[in-house]
């Protein structure tokens, strides 16, 4: 794949490897949460540029304070951004109206973390997938039913689901009401936002099984957030290593595992459990050190060099940019040549 | 490297000597340091009845060794390390039957007086979130020293002096200006190193971490897992590392049991439970975990169906509804039976069926 | 914390310049007019003479003209002249203030000293008899009129048993009675909020992790559980500091003692208004100080919050 810049007018640098049928395009995507009083403010997600194609699954992944949540919160329009472009199909969504945002909103929905929370406990799951249905003008109340019954069963729970409350269900068959309440207005992109991480193991399966069956039947197209590289890897085309509200590192799937090339990617890689003691004990890490800093006062020059095992003083002084790597992947690190593959 | 004996908490030895006789402390140091025979906990709620949370569980740690409690949400893992410390009262719970021997003494026949000498010194705890596991409005040094003065009696100055010295011992840097400081103030690996330093204080003889990692990143993770590694090399104590992350099991412990519907369906060492499992339930979990070894797969084998409802246990085997190889004996409880793992060491199995090499576990799903 | 304290003293000026204006129009809007309610033409007064009392008094002038005058007054320490008996109201309230501080606060001793450990009790023997009872007593607390509480108070202890006097504000004694009905009343919501939120606390995980470190009971519950628990309690004694710093009207009438809330009887029985003014304005005052000193506290109980206050600043 060629590089080339999308947009003639926006002179930034742009991630290769680039889908040819672009569905989402984000240019230099800033959000800033300023302090209500004082100076500065928090850089929760800074300079990101990124495309998803249509039908694939794009990873974001990373810690706790890596922006990757809020990345999919501000490309949604649900925050709105502070600067930057995001395009859904064609369509600037940042300088809509508001109404004409929501007409948008039909097209790309949102799956929640908390299985508990992200419910209204008073409404029943007939009701909750039934409310998407109605804001978006779909059909009338006999048409509505069916189409809750139907997608009642896809994400296989029973047509006689609809009439029981969040309170009565478990976590895997709440997050499965989740899931029908994103399909319910039949969107085109669908953020999942940690759609796994409070499940148990063996129901974080189940759910990952049904997101890719339902990506098939439908043709959806994912931006899959997570802090698990393990889950990523099942479901993921494509994946993005955030680190503090930058993309440090994007390659596709397979390469990313085989060979990561940004010390953190590496570090994160290193830092996964496998369930085998006699590769467990025997392993070689790379441990990190210190904590993370505040993304309130991000470190100069590359905001990981003050915990990365390899860092020079280049790393302190100058900050480096998305550059492609070759087989589709771009790496944001000043020596991520020099660098052993993994 | 020879570990000698750790010392316990004076008082806790103090009362040990008292129930014990001196031909009966020998013999327990060949003996297991905590032993569980048969525990059985319920929970009486009005509204939905009786919930068996833990059902005649049997479980084993040796001194120094690592024991590895594997199971998910629901499994009683959590109740029954708690209640063995008599820390699920509160919470309604009741010990209809069973024991838990703590080097020598049945931790069940205690007064809360007598278990309070336990607590802190001779058994630590780490929780799971040290955000809510940490009191918001203590100074970490105050909270470090509680059971420095709790059990050892010792001097605020002579607290505090030692708080340094554990800070240090978890890799806190800065550890001066730390004490004075608030849990708020800190990380959430930094908070669970305060947790760990806390619970070792008073040195004891066996660490219990109620999943230590589960509410952190997984780079955190992977520092906390080293440092416990560490610790309990240095300090030769026992641990019980209770975990639904097998990863993080597999990294520390020597022998491991698997829980399911308040039972233990399996036990033996490490290397058999997790890399030639018997029993469907943990072959199906370990397959359900997303590997990073192995090649990918389109869809994740699956363990179809959820986990029984506390209160409403079937008799015969809880893993039956969802077992691959269910059997009409199934209906019957299956006995724990034994097989020789690698290296000798016994591997425990409460199943009917034989897998042998390992089965192919059934691929799709059903809705939970 | 000190800049903290500044401004939110600052944000109070525009409350109480709020709280005069609303009185204002109340009491301007109130019927009746004090000057007929004092003279009558039945003691010779012709209404001329009646119309230039009220001109002495500003009653006649437009009510922003009268509004501003007052307040360029209440700046200069000038809270007007009570149309009863002339003396200046700055001085009326002197005098009832020190009355009505000493009962506010011998029964807000007396509401910490029965309400605080019956919660605690009370939470920590939650489901036991000591729970029920201690709620039910508080029901009963809450539900008590004060003006029964106080009768029977004085038919007790006053006529029939003859501890304590009945009436007047010399000294301890008269003291002992009003404290003590007011005290337990206000103690059996403050038992109640207690209760609810130790309990929360005591489900905490931190708690669960005192006692893993063999902490006793005592330990557990008064430094862990405690301090964490008086948050919503500490709102609550503020509000309650507030009320009987109004002065707890029908107590003080009761008993007959010359403070705050019977000047206020007073003052609205005979529509003195200026007295009313300022009496309410002063109340206003003690609310909002005792408000600054809660949300001082809240930095002390807790210092997540205290970090944010400094971090803000």
């Amino acid at each position: 794949m060629s590089q080339r810049t999308r947009d003639a007018d926006q002179a930034s640098p742009v991630a290769t490897g680039e889908p040819h049928d672009a569905l989402v395009e984000v240019r230099n995507l800033c959000k800033v949460y300023r302090r209500t009083r004082g100076r500065g403010g928090v850089q929760a997600v800074t300079d990101v540029t990124l495309t998803i194609g249509r039908g694939e699954t794009l990873a974001l992944v990373g810690e706790s304070g890596c922006g990757k949540s809020t990345l999919g919160r501000t490309l949604l329009q649900l925050e709105r951004p502070t600067s930057g472009s995001v395009r859904f199909a064609g369509t600037e969504l940042t300088t809509l109206r508001a109404a004409d945002l929501r007409a948008q909103r039909r097209h790309m929905q949102l799956i929640f973390q908390d299985p508990h929370a992200s419910l209204d406990p008073r409404m029943t799951v007939g009701q909750t997938i039934n409310e998407p249905l109605v804001v978006h003008r779909f059909g009338d109340r006999a048409e509505r039913r069916r189409r809750v019954g139907e997608l009642l069963e896809r994400v296989g729970l029973g047509g006689r689901a609809s009439g029981r409350y969040p309170h009565e269900l478990s976590g895997g068959q709440r997050q499965r009401v989740g899931i029908a309440r994103a399909l319910a207005v039949n969107p085109q992109l669908v953020v999942c936002d940690e759609p796994v991480s409070a499940l148990d193991v063996s129901i974080q399966a189940q759910v990952l099984n049904l997101l890719a069956e339902l990506r098939e039947a439908f043709g959806l197209t994912y931006l899959f957030i997570s802090h698990n590289l393990g889950v990523v890897r099942h479901v993921a085309d494509r994946v993005a290593v955030m680190y503090l509200g930058e993309i440090v590192e994007l390659a596709p799937v397979d390469e990313l595992f085989r060979a990561p090339r940004h010390p953190y990617t590496k570090a994160l890689l290193s830092a996964i459990p496998l369930p085998d003691p006699s590769i467990e004990r025997a392993r070689e890490r790379i441990v990190l050190t210190g904590d993370l800093p505040s993304p309130a006062a991000p470190p100069s020059g590359c905001r990981f060099h003050t915990r990365c095992p390899f860092a020079q003083p280049l790393c302190a002084r100058e900050h480096p940019e998305l550059t492609d790597a070759g087989d589709g992947r771009s790496v944001a690190c000043h020596l991520w040549e020099e660098l052993p593959p993994r | 490297m020879p570990v000698s004996r750790p010392p316990s908490s004076i008082s806790f030895d103090a009362l040990h000597d008292q129930v014990t006789s001196p031909s009966e402390r020998h013999d327990e140091r060949e003996r297991p340091l905590l032993e569980i025979t048969d525990l059985t906990v319920e929970f009486a709620d009005s509204h939905h009845g009786t919930n068996m949370a833990v059902r005649d569980v049997s479980l084993d740690v040796a001194r120094h060794e690592t024991l590895g409690v594997v199971g998910e949400s629901g499994s009683g893992k959590s109740v029954t390390m708690m209640s063995a410390l008599g820390l699920t009262r509160r919470l309604g719970a009741r010990v209809t039957g069973g024991r838990c021997v703590f080097d020598g003494i049945d931790l069940l026949t205690l007064s809360e007086r007598e278990l309070r000498r336990v607590r802190g010194s001779a058994i630590g705890v780490v929780f799971q979130d040290p955000m809510t596991s940490l009191n918001p409005s203590l100074t970490i040094g105050r909270q470090l020293a509680e059971p420095l003065v709790e059990h050892r009696d010792l001097s605020r100055a002579d607290a505090r002096r030692r708080a340094l010295e554990l800070l240090d011992l978890v890799r806190i840097p800065d550890a001066a200006a730390r004490l004075a400081g608030y849990p708020h103030e800190l990380s959430g690996g930094m908070r669970q190193r305060v947790m760990i330093a806390m619970a070792l204080a008073c040195d004891p003889a066996l660490l219990i971490a109620d999943e230590p990692t589960t509410a952190l990143d997984v780079t955190v993770q992977a520092q906390i897992v080293e440092l416990l590694g560490e610790l309990r090399r240095e300090r030769g104590m026992a641990v019980v590392l209770v975990s639904h992350d097998l990863g993080v099991i597999a990294g520390l412990a020597d022998r491991v049991a698997v829980m399911y519907g308040g039972t233990v369906v399996e036990a033996g060492s490490a290397a058999d439970v997790l890399g030639r499992p018997r029993h469907p339930y943990t072959l199906g979990l370990l397959r359900s975990y997303p590997r990073l070894d192995e090649p990918r797969a389109d869809r994740l084998p699956v363990i179809p169906g959820a986990p029984p409802d506390p209160f409403a246990r079937p008799d015969g085997c809880p893993f039956a509804p969802r077992c691959p190889f269910a059997h009409e004996r199934c209906t019957t409880a299956p006995p724990m039976r034994t097989q020789e793992g690698s290296a000798g060491a016994p591997q425990h199995f409460a199943c009917w069926a034989d897998l042998g090499p390992r089965a192919d576990f059934e691929r799709g799903e059903r809705g939970a | 914390m000190i800049r903290y304290a500044l401004n939110r003293l600052a944000t109070a000026i525009p409350t109480l310049l709020g709280v005069l204006l609303v009185t204002f129009a109340l009491l301007y809007a109130m019927p009746g007019d004090p000057i007929a309610h004092l003279v009558s033409a039945a003691n010779g007064i012709t209404p001329r003479e009646m119309q230039e009392l009220r001109g002495r008094f500003g009653l006649n002038d437009p009510m922003p003209v009268q509004f501003v005058h007052y307040v360029g007054h209440v700046v200069h320490g000038d809270l007007g002249t009570s149309i009863l008996s002339n003396r200046s109201v700055g001085s009326l309230i002197v005098e009832a203030l020190p009355n009505t501080i000493e009962l506010a606060l011998a029964a807000l001793a007396i509401s910490i000293m029965i309400g605080i450990p019956l919660g605690v009790i009370a939470a920590i023997r939650h489901r036991t008899w000591v729970d029920h009872v201690s709620i039910g007593a508080s029901l009963l607390g809450v539900s008590m009129p004060e003006f029964w509480a106080a009768m029977l108070a004085i038919l007790i202890f006053s006529v029939n048993l003859q501890w304590f006097p009945a009436f007047g504000a010399d000294g301890l004694s008269a003291l002992v009675l009003p404290a003590a009905v007011l005290g337990i009343r206000t103690s059996a919501t403050l038992a109640r909020v207690t209760r609810s939120s130790m309990l929360e606390v005591l489900g905490r995980q931190y708690v669960t992790t005192a006692r893993a470190k063999g902490l006793s009971e005592w330990a557990v519950v008064m430094l862990h559980a405690l301090k964490n628990a008086l948050i919503p309690v500490v709102t609550l004694l503020g509000l309650q500091l507030g009320y009987l710093l109004a002065g707890a009207v029908v107590v003080e009438t009761i008993f007959a003692r010359p403070g705050i809330g019977s000047l206020l009887i007073n003052a609205v029985l005979n529509k003195d208004v200026p007295v009313l003014r300022g009496t309410i304005l002063v109340v206003a005052v003690g609310y909002v100080l005792v408000n600054l000193l809660v949300d001082l506290s809240y930095g002390w109980l807790d210092p997540r919050i205290r970090s944010a206050r400094r971090s803000a600043a």
